[in-house]
């Protein structure tokens, strides 16, 4: 235990393991308009459906801490955003509304045609949003975990990666270190920065969809000013015009999307309930599984006693 | 001093002063920060009405109430050693309850003197000494002590109020060097003027006649311009980047400056000022009087 260092949890105590080894469930692929797309499942089918949207450049195993934790009493799904993950993309130019749809999509390939609690991690966060505008029957509830779509301001490196063409070739030209770096910007905590969540970035970049997706999804969420305010702004009165339950959470110490964007969010949504997680990054459910899903559980049995927001 | 910023969350922050005002939004902007609470108030309904309102936005939060008479040492000391069981690390304290009285001094009781220093004064210093084992147990902590625009400068009419407010913003002075080497913050708060219940719940003394009174209250509140909300958010932001001193709006921004040029005399010079503004403001065409609010 140290002291007066800028990273690392001040509390002593050992981590939540990284990544869980084998998380419960099945992992499939379905085919989305002649695209092949993962998705794992697990908890009963007959229990309510959880959806689990991953951020940009990432993929479901995002989620795996949470399939544990969760499918005690619900169906979790997870599932990669076309293009990303170790999926293929959709025909056509990568845009938000496709990532929104495909998303629907794969809920209709596993036959899954209830209300979803929907959960968005960062550009997750903004596709889920954008699935309840364009498919609101679809929805039951929105979880935001450190959403894309509450401000301006995002990582330099997501910035960088939006400038036509520049983007796309660093996207093409991702090492190890780079990766590491990447992680290490997403966690506070290193020792979730495993050899083992390296490789797997590395193995998730080096696919041809996934750079090219990313490049342009980066263009469509911003310049190298920040993000666009145009689609935030649309997007927000979309969303206030279709109120669910909401809950809206951050890690204080995230750096990719900074935890000042939870009080627009709460301007923008003024029914949502929050939660800051301590001692956390940019993805709570991953280095505050515990506390994330106990939350998320107490949220949603709220939410089922008193459907109307 | 701590170069930290001060962090909101999973912390445990006392709030005194918790059911209107200041404290009440200071309780709703430490929550959306993700601070855990203990607020407290001699307003019992109101305060529950507080701490429902933020566990319903706030499912993860722990949010507890207790309800104190400040002016009452003996259960203000039950108070601090109930917060101290129940909350073994504390991470921030809000002094902010405060009240008022007005009057001439010649014409104050010597009891309604001491109700304003026992609340005030007296109950910041008590609770602050009977939690700081709790705030310094890890540095990182931080104390606010909400003083006034009155512990500034000082006004004819405002003796209890003013030696109140300034002995609490030397005690805040003294700990902010004292506690800096632990790794504790420490934030002196000057409101000037935040529209809150101070003025209509200001006490007045028994031997000032009811018109001049009221006057006196109506003067008070004339002051009040700035929403509690914001006042809340300024002091929020002074405590994240651990200021040793907030001062909220301009009735309490000139005065400092006046008070440091003109120590003896800074109220004189204060009303001068306000008295010329005001001349000037009415000899302006009405257009240019409109277009300056």
């Amino acid at each position: 235990m140290t002291t007066g260092t800028s990273r690392g949890p001040l509390t002593a105590g050992a981590p939540a393991p990284p990544t869980h080894p084998s998380p419960p469930g099945d992992l499939a692929t379905v085919t989305v308009r002649g695209a092949r797309i993962r998705v794992r499942t697990s908890g009963d089918p007959a229990a309510p459906p959880v959806l689990l949207l991953h951020g940009i450049g990432r993929s479901l195993e995002d989620w795996d801490a949470q399939h544990e934790r969760l499918s005690g009493t619900h169906r979790v799904i997870s599932t990669d955003l076309a293009g990303f993950g170790l999926s293929d993309r959709l025909p056509g130019p990568a845009t938000f509304e496709q990532l929104a749809d495909g998303a629907v999509g794969v809920l209709d390939a596993i036959g899954e045609r209830r209300p979803v609690h929907l959960m968005g991690n960062s550009l997750g966060g903004a596709v889920a949003m954008l699935v309840l505008t364009r498919a609101p029957e679809r929805v039951a509830t929105l979880t935001l975990v450190d959403a894309a779509g509450f401000g301006s301001e995002v990582t330099v490196a997501l910035r960088v990666l939006g400038i036509p063409f520049v983007g796309a070739r660093l996207l093409t030209r991702i090492d190890r270190a780079a990766a590491r770096r990447t992680e290490r910007a997403i966690f506070l905590d290193d020792a979730f920065v495993t050899e083992e969540r390296v490789s797997f970035a590395l193995e998730v970049a080096a696919r041809a969809d996934q750079a090219a997706v990313f490049a342009d999804i980066a263009r469509e969420l911003g310049t190298v000013r920040g993000v666009r305010p145009q689609w935030r702004a649309a997007l927000l009165a979309e969303v206030a015009r279709r109120p669910r339950p909401t809950l809206a959470v951050w890690g204080e110490r995230d750096i990719i999307l900074p935890g000042h964007h939870l009080r627009a969010a709460l301007a923008a949504i003024p029914h949502a309930r929050s939660h800051v997680f301590a001692r956390c990054g940019h993805m709570p459910q991953i280095e505050r599984a515990d506390a994330f899903a106990d939350l998320a559980l107490t949220f949603l049995r709220d939410a089922a006693r008193e459907p109307n927001v | 001093m701590s170069t930290n910023p001060y962090r909101f969350a999973e912390g445990t922050a006392v709030v005194t002063g918790a059911a209107s005002g200041i404290g009440e939004n200071l309780a709703y902007g430490l929550a959306v920060r993700g601070s855990n609470l203990v607020l407290l108030d001699r307003d019992g309904g109101r305060l529950d009405a507080v701490a429902s309102t933020i566990r319903g936005r706030h499912p993860g939060l722990s949010v507890s109430t207790l309800v104190v008479d400040l002016a009452d040492r003996t259960a203000l000391d039950a108070a601090a050693q109930q917060i101290l069981a129940e909350h073994p690390q504390i991470t921030l304290l809000v002094n902010n309850a405060g009240v008022a009285l007005g009057g001439d001094f010649s014409r104050l009781t010597l009891d309604e003197f001491d109700w304003v220093m026992d609340i005030n004064f007296h109950a910041p210093v008590r609770l602050t000494h009977h939690l700081l084992p709790a705030l310094t147990a890890q540095p990182g902590g931080h104390l606010v002590n909400v003083s006034s625009l009155f512990g500034l400068i000082a006004p004819p009419g405002q003796s209890a109020y003013c030696a109140s407010k300034f002995g609490i913003r030397g005690f805040s002075e003294v700990l902010r060097s004292e506690l800096a080497q632990g790794g504790t913050g420490v934030t002196t708060v000057h409101p000037g003027g935040i529209k809150t219940r101070i003025a209509s719940d200001a006490r007045v003394g028994v031997n000032i006649p009811a018109d001049e009174a009221e006057q006196g209250k109506r003067d008070f509140a004339k002051l009040l311009t700035i929403p509690p909300e914001k006042a809340a958010e300024q002091i929020i932001d002074g405590i994240e980047h651990r200021r040793a001193r907030v001062l909220i709006g301009m009735s309490a921004k000139i005065p400092d400056v006046l008070a440091r040029l003109f120590p003896a005399n800074s109220v004189t010079v204060f009303s001068r000022l306000v008295g010329a503004a005001g001349a000037a403001q009415k000899k302006l065409p009405s257009g240019a009087g409109a277009a300056r609010r």
